[in-house]
């Protein structure tokens, strides 16, 4: 046998061997890590909730009915910075008529008094992210200053203002949950785990008098701790992902389904709609990492602490 | 081998444990540290295992300055020792077999090596059908075998057993002794603390006795003798030292000075001039010392 395998034999007894004290620090490790996970993704899914619409905000450039396209693509080439511009489109007055069909078709009277001469032509401009728009609705008012073939700028500024709001609180909220989460697992996985050193300090002792090294007394703690860590990883991973595909495939039919697959289509997270193949493995992995990670740092943290 | 140089133990300031110890162990000897409860037997074991550290003195294993092994070198230095504790000390969550191939693996030795081992030690204290029982498992008296098996495992140049038959009955304790005298026969120097008067005085070897944390007889006999440790050279020559002095309280210097004019009592001493002193090549300190030890001799014959 070798060195390693010695130190994961003598971990695996010591874990086997101490059942219900492995039994409270598994349980703890996955409600805490069930917990800090939910709240991850809580937090990753408003972030990707905001993102989506700063990407959605839009400002719309009315223009003179008489414009050349021309100058209207002049204009949009000279806007158009690759840095802030996820999206730049013309819209000409055909193209203005479509969409007008299209949003009244319920509504022949309102159409048939309509035609693309009536209507202005426009650039609607989509920015990556809401500080991108609010720098593209300033160079635009520029524009505007100079430029008489401009009839009117429009955005909703309170939509943009509220998602800009909404987006700092979400990006510092988010921080601050998952570090505080962070630092309340590592200490709570810490001190439990802490408990199982002290419940042994008889036995380091005895250890350290017969000539172990510290290294070799702190070793199959620290391989304790992950075990831990992982195990609370793969089942938090479980208690939160099974209860998720319980629910979407119990509501399939409903309109909570129907808003919920809209939404989840809507923000790229398709793979949540239904159990999918390529993403649970990877959620498990993310978990059993992170578990064995927060694992090994806090018995690490609590051996250094207990061994002292 | 070992050396224990003036070693002194308190604690909290002015409980002494130890007090001015000193001994010293060949290679290959086999003695007991004998003494009543609270003699300082154990706290000896502790300082030499560097459980603790002495408040003075030295102690030294082979060239080892045991109280000053820095940190890192000390799991080396104890797995030279083989220890038994008086509170035997195995591995409550380990089996016994477990316990001797732990004092192997932290040796770093081959498996085949660390089974052999184990196989002879087991075999060697009468263990064999033992091995897989926890330590809560065994009998008192194999509990204490089981702690000697351990402490030989790593084949140790000092073995050290506190009370080893304590607790036992006399046909264990028998058992135990033989084991013991097996492991000194092999080359491995013996040190066992005991108040087993039969046991001391059935190995009719090297008795060192402790009392209020002093050594006050090192002999080799029984239990009961008591006989004045050996004196070291040092204090020999202190105690001829003092014996040449004739004015006790008058320096080195001034009873040589003395003792060359042939001044042998006090009454001389009393009836020297200025002059005499001179003639002696008395310097100043040393005038004022003689007169102050004549001022104080008069003054005490006056009071008495």
């Amino acid at each position: 046998m070798t060195k390693t395998s010695k130190v994961f034999d003598t971990t695996k007894k010591n874990v086997r061997r101490n059942r219900w004290l492995s039994f409270a620090t598994i349980f703890v490790s996955t409600i805490v890590l069930a917990i800090t996970s939910f709240f991850v993704s809580a937090a990753i899914l408003s972030r990707v909730a905001v993102k989506y619409y700063e990407q959605r905000s839009q400002v719309i450039i009315f223009f003179q009915k008489d414009t050349s396209e021309a100058d209207i693509l002049t204009l949009r080439d000279k806007l158009y910075d690759p840095t802030l511009i996820s999206d730049i489109k013309y819209v000409s007055q055909e193209d203005a008529l479509s969409i007008y069909k299209e949003d009244f078709a319920e509504n022949p009277d309102l159409i048939s008094t309509v035609t693309a001469d009536s209507l202005p032509p426009s650039l609607e401009i989509r920015a990556y992210n809401i500080d991108g728009l609010l720098q593209v609705i300033t160079n635009v008012n520029k524009e505007k200053d100079t430029n008489p073939s401009i009839d009117e700028i429009m955005y909703f500024k309170d939509v943009v203002d509220n998602l800009k709001t909404l987006s700092r609180i979400i990006n510092i909220g988010a921080i601050v949950l998952i570090s505080g989460l962070l630092v309340i697992s590592f200490f709570l996985i810490r001190i439990t785990i802490g408990f199982n050193i002290n419940a042994h300090k008889d036995e380091i002792q005895i250890m350290n008098l017969v000539g172990s090294t510290n290294s070799f007394i702190k070793t199959p703690f620290i391989l304790e701790g992950a075990f831990y860590g992982l195990v609370g990883g793969l089942l938090a991973a479980t208690i939160i992902i099974i209860p998720w595909y319980a629910v979407v495939i119990y509501a399939q039919g409903t309109d909570f389904a129907t808003w919920l697959n809209q939404m989840l289509s809507d923000f790229n997270l398709g793979f949540l709609r239904s159990p999918n193949i390529a993403f649970i493995p990877l959620y498990y992995i993310a978990h059993i990492i992170f578990g064995a990670l927060l694992g090994v740092v806090s018995s690490f943290s609590a051996v250094r602490r207990y061994l002292k | 081998m070992l050396l224990f140089d003036k070693v002194s133990k308190k604690y909290d300031g002015d409980i002494t444990a130890l007090d001015n110890i000193n001994f010293k162990v060949d290679q290959g000897e086999f003695f007991f540290l004998v003494g009543p409860s609270g003699a300082g037997k154990t706290t000896l074991m502790r300082l030499l295992i560097r459980e603790e550290i002495p408040t003075s003195g030295s102690i030294f294993f082979k060239d080892i300055d045991v109280p000053n092994i820095p940190n890192k070198l000390l799991p080396t230095y104890r797995q030279r020792l083989g220890i038994v504790f008086q509170d035997i000390k195995l591995l409550s969550s380990k089996t016994l077999q477990e316990n001797i191939n732990f004092a192997l693996d932290i040796l770093g030795k081959e498996d085949k090596e660390i089974k052999e081992t184990t196989d002879y030690l087991l075999e060697t204290v009468g263990l064999q059908d033992r091995r897989n029982l926890f330590p809560h498992q065994l009998s008192g008296g194999e509990q204490q075998r089981g702690a000697i098996a351990r402490a030989l495992a790593n084949n140790p140049e000092l073995f050290i057993a506190d009370e080893p038959t304590g607790n036992l009955d006399p046909d264990n304790a028998m058992q135990v002794l033989d084991i013991l005298k097996k492991i000194n026969k092999g080359g491995t120097t013996v040190m066992i603390i005991s108040h087993d008067k039969d046991i001391v005085n059935e190995m009719k070897t090297r008795v060192v006795r402790m009392e209020k944390g002093k050594v006050i007889s090192d002999n080799n006999g029984d239990y009961d003798t008591v006989k004045a440790p050996k004196k070291t050279e040092e204090e020999k020559n202190k105690e001829e030292e003092k014996k040449n002095q004739k004015f006790k309280g008058l320096s080195k210097d001034i009873n040589t000075i003395l003792e060359k004019a042939k001044i042998a009592d006090m009454d001389m001493v009393l009836n020297l001039t200025d002059t005499d002193l001179n003639n002696l090549k008395f310097t100043d300190e040393q005038k004022d010392d003689l007169e102050k030890y004549v001022k104080n001799y008069l003054n005490k014959e006056k009071h008495d």
